[in-house]
């Protein structure tokens, strides 16, 4: 349960990240169309939102927000690591 | 946002983080080791055996206590718990026990088959912790105003920091490597907004952990008598004297399963006043392992009977709220994958803090006249930055070796280990401002990285604890201090290399500029 939560918040900000242009077009190649950038948002939030159920199963009803919380948290750093050290650039520069 | 108001905020950010940012730094660095304090007690004590029945630790506690001190006023119980080395007895002298004793002829170490044992003498992990808000060295209350007004500062520094961040979500995911000070501003950025919720939350209920102190204006104007403060907040069953008539004592255990079961969760502290006697009285008290609030209620137990005789009245809105706020600072209730994220948010702060101190040194180099020459503050804040973020963790290590290396029977030896922690910062500041700083940066990296990385290999090779032993035992509380040590080790070497084959980018001059257009 713990990895799921972990896995969906990393989820969520990869998520926040395509729907920016400057990582959109870094890791896609390509610009941002309004609708997609609409739905990536979207499905962040969806996911922000699924996190805190996994959270609130995994540590229950009192430890559950800080652990949903801490793993928002993980997640946005995993989600940085990805981002600037993993994947590479297909923006060619632009 | 005007530019003017942005402007004044980030002088503020500036000049509040770097003037307090080194005691800030130490603090972070101290505490987020204290959140393994329990392990690293294990560790700093490998004689001792694991805890595999708390139970038995406590009736041996008892039968201790018994033949030792059975006419104490009070004897004081840790219950110990499978994250414990051992389970800790003190007592309080009776009248027939001579007066004036010092702390350590009442005090005992029992282990984890219910003996008491001679364990080499340390603070270990509570050294860390203590040490996150006591210092070393000063008065304990100058000590907390010191980390109080410190942490004051912080707050104000992230604050202002939030302000002067003009494109927080915008390069929420950017970090730009190999261009100087915009890498650092990058990296800086990304330590302080991902775990931003975490700084805030720490420095906030930090202070709140010193309110009393630092704000007591509430508490001196309803309570003249700050026993009085102290009793509506940790409210106790009412004193019973003494009265003579000997009665054994009821077996504690029975009472630690009837508590716990009450509670619905486990009890650290057991309080037996006027053990052996006829009006004797046991008061348990709740753990804050399972429990948000670190204001833990408490059970009183008529010490002969066994009959349950007072419980804590529910806690008010206020006293609720101030020990969620404590707990939560403190994460004494995190199970161990919540404890990791806590450890890496304390990283991640101390990360911010070291960031935030050398990018006042990057920004500036670029504007110095000479410099190969600069003036005495930035000598003074670059070499006190070595001093600090590479000396201080490098000391810290140095008190992981001193606890492995001193003699096992020396007097004072917990205080030498500590001695021994700050005569090797100080040698690490003295060779701070001694060297030419990228030297001093690469030799403290790399110090500290090579002191890291031999641990666990000495482990192995002089203790029965060592990481091929404790792997096999499936004991992961010692096997993951190894492992974090080899990891810190890696990471200090990396960072040593990286600085050892930095080229620095050429200077940016008005000059320069004119030439190129």
């Amino acid at each position: 349960m713990i990895a799921a939560t972990f896995a969906v918040a990393l989820a969520s900000f990869l998520l926040f990240a395509l729907a920016t242009d400057r990582q959109h077009r870094a890791r896609l190649g390509q610009a941002l169309p309004a609708r997609r950038r609409t739905l990536l948002r979207g499905g962040a939030w969806a996911c922000v939102a699924i996190d805190f159920g996994l959270a609130r199963l995994a540590w229950g009803g009192v430890f559950g927000p800080v652990g949903w919380m801490a793993m928002l948290m993980a997640g946005a750093a995993a989600s940085f690591i990805v981002l600037n050290f993993l994947l590479p650039d297909r923006s060619g520069g632009r | 946002m005007s530019k003017g108001f942005r402007q004044s905020q980030s002088t503020l950010h500036t000049w509040s983080g770097l003037l307090v940012g080194w005691v800030l730094f130490v603090v972070f660095v101290a505490g987020t080791a204290a959140y393994w304090r329990e392990a690293l007690n294990r560790w700093a004590q490998p004689e001792l055996p694991r805890i595999e029945d708390p139970a038995r630790v406590l009736r041996g506690e008892q039968a201790f206590l018994a033949r030792r001190a059975p006419d104490a006023m009070t004897w004081f119980i840790t219950v110990p718990s499978e994250r414990s080395t051992s389970g800790t007895v003190f007592w309080v002298p009776g009248a027939t026990e001579r007066a004036g004793k010092a702390r350590g002829e009442t005090l005992a170490t029992i282990d984890g088959n219910g003996q008491p044992v001679v364990a080499r003498e340390t603070r270990g992990g509570d050294f860390f912790y203590r040490f996150h808000f006591d210092l070393q060295y000063l008065p304990v209350i100058w000590s907390r105003w010191i980390v109080g007004v410190c942490a004051m500062f912080m707050l104000v520094a992230i604050l202002s920091g939030i302000v002067t961040h003009k494109k927080i979500f915008r390069d929420f995911f950017t970090f730009r490597g190999g261009r100087g000070q915009r890498s650092w501003l990058d990296g800086h950025n990304a330590a302080a907004v991902l775990g931003l919720p975490f700084h805030l939350m720490i420095t906030y209920t930090g202070l709140v952990t010193l309110m009393t102190m630092l704000m007591p204006w509430a508490a001196v104007a309803n309570y003249r008598d700050p026993s009085a403060l102290f009793t509506a907040l940790f409210p106790q069953a009412a004193p019973v004297a003494r009265s003579g008539r000997p009665a054994p004592l009821v077996d504690l255990t029975a009472l630690l399963k009837d508590a716990e079961r009450r509670f619905g969760a486990p009890v650290e502290y057991i309080q037996v006043a006027s053990p052996g006697d006829a009006v004797a009285r046991v008061t348990l008290s709740r753990s804050g392992h399972g429990t948000l609030s670190s204001y833990t209620p408490s059970l009183s137990y008529d010490g002969v009977s066994g009959r349950l005789l007072w419980a804590s009245p529910p806690a008010g809105a206020a006293v609720l709220t101030a020990g969620s706020m404590i707990g939560l600072h403190a994460g004494r209730f995190a199970d161990a994958p919540l404890r990791w994220l806590y450890f890496l948010c304390g990283v991640g702060g101390s990360v911010m803090v070291a960031s935030g101190l050398v990018l006042w040194t990057v920004k500036r180099r670029e504007k110095l006249a000479d410099p190969a020459r600069p003036h005495f503050g930035f000598r003074l804040v670059e070499r006190l930055n070595i001093g600090f973020v590479a000396g201080f963790p490098t000391a810290m290590v140095g008190f992981l070796w001193a606890n492995r290396l001193l003699p096992l029977a020396m007097a004072g030896r917990a205080q030498a280990e500590i001695d021994a922690m700050f005569v090797f910062w100080g040698v690490l500041i003295l060779h701070a401002f001694a060297r030419a700083p990228r030297r001093a940066w690469v030799e403290q990296l790399g110090l500290a990285a090579a002191l890291l990385l031999a641990l666990p290999v000495y482990d192995a090779l002089a203790t029965r604890k060592g990481l091929p032993a404790t792997i096999a035992a499936g004991d992961w509380t010692l096997a993951g201090v190894d492992l974090t040590l080899l990891a810190f080790g890696l990471g200090f070497g990396w960072a040593a290399r990286a600085v050892h084959r930095h080229i620095p980018a050429k200077r940016h001059t008005r000059a320069r500029a004119m030439v190129l257009a």
